[in-house]
């Protein structure tokens, strides 16, 4: 009985992870969106410190 | 004038993206964008460490995570079978999903890892501001015990990621008190402000004696959007002239800025102007055409170089 739960379980944690995995992607900002974050954090933080 | 000091500066490290030149503290996290590797806030020593390996860390300590619950479940399954189809069926199953999730974090890692820092940055936003703005201060405290070549190479690191005009003016006075030459690491475009600034025209000036090459579209519409104050300068005609005999370097830029050509046409030194006279003939009419040839009757009808062209 404990084998076929933990199975599912198994089973369940890969879907689970999956679908994570594709929201990640699907999310993920590329390299130049990082640097403008960067740099827009910096830019407002400048005029916050001024 | 002030006389000018002989100074030797580090090369720049570029890289791809400039967020990569950020580093963190693992202790304070701290950011900085000076520090090699003890933390300038903290004083924490060896802390420092750059935010992509902050972030492939902490993915990787994901992927353990998940290594770990998948050894687990597979373990128990295991030990609880009771038949030989239910041991089947569990190792079928943890070789199933072993091999799907290590297909899809191979893949997605670089995904991962971006997503990570995206995080790190959105988070800790307030840290990383004020970050920056310490390093600006050490950058103040190095000017003020004398050494100036160091601060100039601070605040390059700093203006990599900090684009505000106080930044670039401190950097451009700094380099206006150094001897420039052309072995140097020296760099324009990410100098250019909006506003006109006497400054960076002069430094504009001498870059486009020593090193053409950094002249480029940008800093050609500059010196076009503020031609009139420029002309207002001492050496203001020099400037322009060594902007035009900079954009004499490709066809594409005479193409581009035949109006800045044209009026100084005048005032280039002979090998640039040999240049532009070559591709004035090639194209044969407009006012750049008419001006060139000009300059051509004038002054140099008789000289050689120009005749077997
Ligand atoms: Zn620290």
């Amino acid at each position: 009985m404990v084998t076929y739960v933990v199975t599912i379980l198994l089973v369940v944690f890969a879907g689970i992870k999956v679908f994570h995995y594709r929201y990640q992607m699907k999310q993920a900002p590329s390299p130049k969106q990082l640097s403008r974050l960067v740099l827009s954090t910096l830019k407002r933080g400048q005029s916050d410190h001024e | 004038m002030m006389k000018k000091i002989a100074v030797t500066l580090r090369p720049y490290n570029r890289v791809p993206f400039a967020y990569q030149k950020l580093k963190i503290c693992r202790n304070c996290r701290h950011f900085t964008v000076l520090g090699e590797r003890d933390c300038m806030s903290c004083g924490k020593a060896s802390a420092l460490q750059s935010v992509e390996k902050k972030a492939a860390g902490i993915v990787r300590r994901d992927h353990w995570l998940t290594g770990l619950v998948w050894l687990l479940l597979s373990l128990i399954g295991l030990l609880f079978s009771s038949s030989s189809l239910q041991t089947v069926l569990v190792i079928a199953a943890g070789a199933a999903v072993a091999a799907l999730l290590w297909t899809l974090q191979k893949r997605l890692t670089p995904a991962l890892r971006r997503m990570q820092l995206q995080k790190m940055f959105q988070q800790y936003r307030y840290e990383l501001a004020s970050g920056l703005a310490i390093d600006h201060q050490a950058a103040i405290r190095v000017f003020q015990e004398g050494d100036k070549p160091r601060t100039y190479e601070m605040l390059r690191e700093i203006g990599s990621l900090v684009h505000n005009d106080q930044l670039k003016l401190e950097q451009i006075m700094l380099l206006q008190t150094f001897q420039l030459r052309k072995d140097m690491d020296l760099m324009i475009e990410p100098l250019l402000m909006d506003s006109f600034n006497t400054d960076l025209v002069s430094y504009i000036g001498e870059i486009a004696k020593i090193r053409r090459d950094l002249i480029k579209e940008n800093t050609f519409r500059y010196v076009l959007l503020h031609e009139m104050r420029i002309l207002s300068m001492p050496s203001g005609e020099a400037i322009l002239a060594a902007v035009a005999g900079a954009a004499v370097r490709k066809d594409r830029y005479m193409t581009m800025y035949p109006y800045l050509l044209t009026r100084y046409a005048r005032f280039l030194p002979k090998d640039r102007f040999l240049r532009l006279f070559k591709y004035a003939k090639s194209a044969r009419s407009g006012p750049l055409y008419d001006e060139v040839m000009r300059i051509y009757e004038e002054k140099y009808k008789w000289e050689p170089d120009f005749q077997n062209t």
